[in-house]
């Protein structure tokens, strides 16, 4: 895991802080975090510490954190994935707003007080399963299936989806009856 | 973002310099109207709107011209919410979106400089505080018209369409700002009141109320009540 203090780009926009505001100022930052991205080491996730920042506007999040999700759902930065950590509500209702209006089919993984949660577009069965992953920590397509009373296909079928918008990261075990993945969060 | 963009201070102070029609003038207050209400004297914004740079009590009449200015707006926001408020940082947060989406918007799309001001009043049971908004700018039907070409047969209906997401920016990006700051406006019980050129519309909680009928005023103006109730 890799930590993004994002007060960093206080110094980089030339601002005294501590809101990060404008269009024009996510699209100067954005090069800047999307390079963090790929400094990740594939397999990993980049933390995006929002402490000291009040206020993430809408412009600013549209050009910065739903690029970068935008990016990780279409696998432009391969095996990684990207965590916000204590954004304010302020900034959260932003991003929520931001995914809302611009019809984006994408969610974004939040950390606040060791709790993760999904804010974002994401299928209620989907919905379900990760959360099921994030009690249980560790979940196969096997037991998701048992747990939900799904069939196989189906519940490797979610944890899969989740995997690609890169929600959940996954590793793979060799068994007696074959290959298995395992899903997991991120950090 | 300094030294990246093209002098932003230099373009403010030319900005401020060459729009001298937007504020009236302090001296020759007993002259015909056209010479008292307009003036091409450079703008100086301390002297002429008698600012106090320092005051924790209410923010004056700020000239908007360049994103910079939307920083330093927010800033003195900050200090003068702080104020009011204490540490109910959630409200200032969102004031803090409602002038930025606000004020964005001028730079970003009325061609001309701007100028927004707040003030407090205090409720029985809440605190309203009271954004002003205005540009004389191209107003939004023509923003979205140079964009999207005719998509309503009145100003109000460009207006509803940019509280609906429509942008005048090209491409799929854009167009949430107005939204944004109709839903923080409302769900704290306050109002958003927009009107540009003949037409006006009135969002509250209660529902949204338009007039097409105004005489014609160039720009765009914003009036927005955001209500702060005590943390029980």
């Amino acid at each position: 895991m890799k930590r993004f203090e994002m007060t960093q780009l206080f110094a980089l926009l030339g601002i005294n802080g501590p809101d990060l505001l404008l269009r024009s100022y996510g699209q100067h930052a954005f090069p800047t975090l999307e390079h963090a991205l790929k400094e990740v080491p594939p397999g990993q996730a980049l933390l995006l510490d929002f402490a000291g920042v009040s206020v993430m506007d809408t412009s600013f999040a549209d050009e910065t954190v739903l690029e970068l999700a935008l990016g990780l759902s279409q696998d432009k930065y391969g095996d990684r994935w990207m965590v916000l950590e204590e954004p304010s509500p302020a900034t959260i209702d932003n991003l929520e707003g931001t995914i809302a209006r611009r019809k984006a089919k994408v969610a974004l993984l939040i950390r606040k007080e060791d709790q993760m949660r999904l804010i974002g577009h994401v299928e209620p069965n989907l919905m379900e399963a990760w959360q099921l992953v994030y009690e249980k920590s560790e979940l196969t397509a096997r037991e998701l299936a048992d747990q939900l009373g799904l069939e196989i296909n189906t519940a490797s079928m979610r944890l899969r989806k989740l995997y690609d918008a890169r929600l959940l990261a996954r590793r793979e075990e060799i068994t007696p009856d074959g290959r298995q993945h395992i899903y997991m969060l991120p950090i | 973002m300094r030294g990246e963009l093209s002098s932003p201070r230099e373009e403010r102070d030319a900005c401020h310099s060459n729009h001298g029609t937007l504020y009236s003038g302090k001296s020759g207050a007993g002259e015909r109207e056209t010479e008292t209400v307009y003036t091409t004297d450079p703008f100086n914004s301390i002297d002429d709107l008698s600012r106090s740079t320092s005051s924790s009590n209410v923010l004056e009449l700020f000239p908007i011209c360049v994103h910079e200015d939307i920083y330093e707006v927010a800033a003195r926001a900050r200090y003068i919410l702080a104020n009011w408020f204490g540490s109910t940082s959630h409200d200032i947060n969102n004031i803090v979106i409602l002038l930025s989406e606000t004020c964005s918007n001028i730079v970003d799309h009325s061609g001309d400089a701007g100028i927004v001001t707040i003030q407090k009043y205090d409720r029985k049971r809440c605190i309203d505080v009271n954004l002003a908004i205005g540009d004389l700018g191209r107003g939004i039907r023509q923003s979205l018209m140079a964009v999207h070409g005719a998509v309503s047969d009145t100003c109000t209906g460009y207006i509803e369409q940019a509280l609906n997401g429509l942008s005048a920016r090209s491409g799929e990006r854009g167009g949430q700002g107005l939204g944004a700051i109709r839903r923080i406006a409302t769900e704290s019980g306050g109002s958003l009141h927009i009107r540009s050129e003949m037409g006006s519309v009135l969002a509250q909680t209660s529902g949204t109320t338009t007039c097409d009928d105004l005489y014609f005023f160039p720009g765009t103006q914003i009036a927005i009540t955001f209500r702060s109730k005590p943390v029980t």
